[in-house]
């Protein structure tokens, strides 16, 4: 039987799941107060407890899973004036993501 | 279990140091291991520094091949200036243990830089520079870090990189942090040393490879302890105390060593190389300084002026607010590189050179650095100016600082804003040294020997060899067969393969739309992993 091509739905959505599924796994056997679930609006910093270098690797492993090297990241961590952002969350990243990994539709 | 050839890897470590610690019997081990073995001093990359250099000798190619020039990466984007930090990805040679696993033999690389995320090859990783809650990703089969979870004291806070502790090495340490400073660094090399001794009594390999980077750290903070010419003639009762402290870490190393050698076999050949050499520094050259007051770069007006001795902003954000970009030609992002960039004109970017001036502007700006005398010696401050198609040559020399500078002393330059162009230190502090070094002993090994000086990418075929491998014939780096009895050589004569040491080109961002089958693969990744059904 043919394979049916994927719709911008599952993309979003798969996209989606390989974000929860890297935040659970690098979070895993963090000892944090976190309790989860992670969802969207999940904060990286205030939420999950990351530092900076935390950040750092998440980029990393995003790039790993979604085999695209050079991200943009400077413009998920700082503010259109070049100052740092206190926190980010799993939705903005997403969001991130789904804008900059592939130009999927011109209307996203 | 055993090995065939073992390399461990010391961090800075030179015979300056060494020499003195065996001869006042605090390195036993390390004495007769070289005088069984033969000596040679290990020239360094261009720029002696942990990644370029660590990278190229597992690799034998140098920097403008497999594209590693420092920790960081500066970009100048459309979106302004920012920062990558180099990891595994970027460096596009394969590493020894990959070239092995490609003709089917095994090997354990541990506490290596740039080996995260991990590459596959057959065999065991647990990377360097990985911070603690990182690590259970970063150690490969996975399975491994249980097994070292579960070894007697294992800590993963003191196996980690810990970046806070890692700045402390080249400033923002006080003098009362010093001993538990380097007991803490006691206590990780001890932590390390049980994870080399679990894989050499556990794993059988053709090659384990181990670094110990602690000397790097000591040296860099407590060279006047370390270096006999420069301890103080009426020592204080706490100038006695981090020497000892000092001495300790180096017998903790000479112990394992020791430990190394009993369990490694009889057969088994062991190299003993470090990146780069060390030496004391008392100045300090304000690099960026010095390109203002010559007109190439313009620091912001509310830049902060520095006048301590630190070499780096705290944060390489703010050390990149801190120009003018508008009104700068050239520039350096950081101490490390130890090099200048010259930012070109085009497009919306008036700052900068325009290409057809280029290469009168460097020939200028290197004229003029070796020109620069320091005001209160009248001596050059710089000793060297290498333009990085000279330094670097390769598919990645563009990747390079267009200026990569030696300095009288072997100092790194500081990148922040003075109100001086050069400065003299309180006291002597530790900085690398070109001449590092390279001991090797075991059979087939010429016994006893001091012999001339070899270069950092020829250690890889060195490896490789000694394993009993192929030797990809486009390396940098050749076989150093003045380490070897020749009639080992002519009984093993070297083969070589023509199988070139470049990785395959990494994937990039496209600008295409994904088309379905790249969909249909992360969907399918995710379904293997039980994430959709």
């Amino acid at each position: 039987m043919a394979a049916t091509a994927p719709t911008l739905d599952t993309w979003r959505q798969t996209t989606h799941q390989g974000v929860i599924h890297i935040l659970q796994d690098m979070t895993s056997d963090w000892e944090t107060d976190f309790a989860g679930p992670i969802v969207s609006d999940t904060c990286l910093v205030s939420d999950l407890g990351f530092c900076s270098i935390d950040i750092v690797q998440l980029a990393i492993a995003l790039e790993e899973f979604f085999e695209c090297k050079g991200l943009p990241f400077q413009q998920l961590v700082t503010t259109p004036d070049g100052k740092y952002v206190d926190d980010i969350t799993v939705g903005e990243l997403l969001q991130f993501l789904l804008r900059n990994l592939k130009q999927l539709n011109p209307q996203t | 279990m055993g090995c065939k050839t073992i390399l461990l890897g010391l961090d800075g470590a030179t015979y300056t140091i060494l020499d003195p610690l065996m001869a006042s019997g605090d390195m036993p081990n390390l004495k007769r291991f070289m005088e069984r073995g033969v000596r040679a001093t290990l020239g360094s990359t261009p720029n002696p520094l942990t990644p370029p250099a660590w990278t190229t000798m597992i690799t034998g190619c140098l920097p403008g091949r497999h594209g590693v020039f420092d920790f960081i990466q500066p970009v100048e984007s459309d979106d302004g200036f920012y920062f990558k930090l180099t990891d595994s990805r970027d460096v596009q040679c394969d590493s020894a243990w990959t070239i092995l696993s490609n003709q089917g033999f095994t090997s354990a690389s541990l506490n290596f830089v740039l080996t995260f995320p991990p590459r596959p090859f057959r065999g065991l990783l647990v990377p360097g520079w990985v911070s603690g809650r990182h690590m259970r990703r970063a150690v490969q089969p996975p399975e491994l870090f249980d097994e070292l979870k579960a070894l007697p004291g294992f800590s993963l806070k003191e196996v980690a990189w810990d970046l806070d502790m890692e700045k402390k090495a080249i400033q923002d340490v006080d003098p009362e942090e010093y001993e538990p400073w380097i007991e803490c660094h006691l206590c990780r090399q001890q932590q390390w040393a049980a994870i080399l001794l679990h894989v050499l009594q556990n794993y059988s390999c053709d090659l384990i490879a181990f670094v110990d980077d602690g000397p790097d750290k000591l040296q860099h903070l407590a060279w006047p302890y370390l270096d006999p010419s420069c301890f103080p003639r009426e020592p204080s009762e706490r100038d006695l105390r981090i020497r000892e402290l000092c001495r300790a870490y180096f017998q903790s190393l000479d112990r394992l060593l020791g430990e190394v050698i009993a369990h490694a076999g009889r057969d088994a050949r062991i190299f003993i190389a470090s990146d780069h050499g060390f030496c004391g520094t008392r100045k300090i050259f304000y690099i960026n300084e010095w390109l203002r007051e010559h007109g190439y770069l313009r620091w912001r007006e509310d830049a902060p002026t520095n006048e301590s001795e630190d070499i780096a902003a705290s944060r390489m954000k703010t050390q990149y607010e801190m120009l003018d970009w508008s009104a700068t030609q050239a520039y350096s992002p950081t101490p490390s590189c130890c090099g200048i960039y010259i930012r070109q004109a085009g497009g919306a970017r008036k700052a900068g050179i325009r290409p057809d001036t280029y290469e009168a502007f460097r020939r200028k700006l290197a004229s003029e650095l070796l020109a620069y005398r320091d005001p209160d010696t009248c001596q050059p401050v710089v000793r060297g100016v290498m333009f990085r198609d000279d330094a670097f040559p390769g598919p990645y020399l563009n990747l390079a600082p267009d200026l990569t500078l030696q300095l009288h002393d072997h100092s790194f330059p500081s990148v922040v804003k003075s109100n001086l162009v050069t400065r003299d230190r309180k006291a002597v502090t530790g900085t690398h040294h070109p001449d590092g070094i390279l001991l090797a002993a075991g059979e087939g090994i010429r016994k006893g020997a001091q012999v001339e000086r070899c270069s950092i990418q020829d250690v890889c075929p060195a490896l490789l060899y000694s394993a009993g491998a192929k030797i990809p014939a486009g390396l940098d780096g050749v076989l150093p067969e003045h380490l070897f009895e020749s009639g080992f050589l002519e009984c093993h004569p070297p083969v070589f393969t023509s199988r070139t040491p470049f990785l395959t080109a990494a994937a990039s961002v496209g600008s295409a739309a994904p088309d379905d089958e790249e969909t249909a693969d992360l969907v399918a990744r995710l379904k293997a992993m039980g994430y959709i059904e």
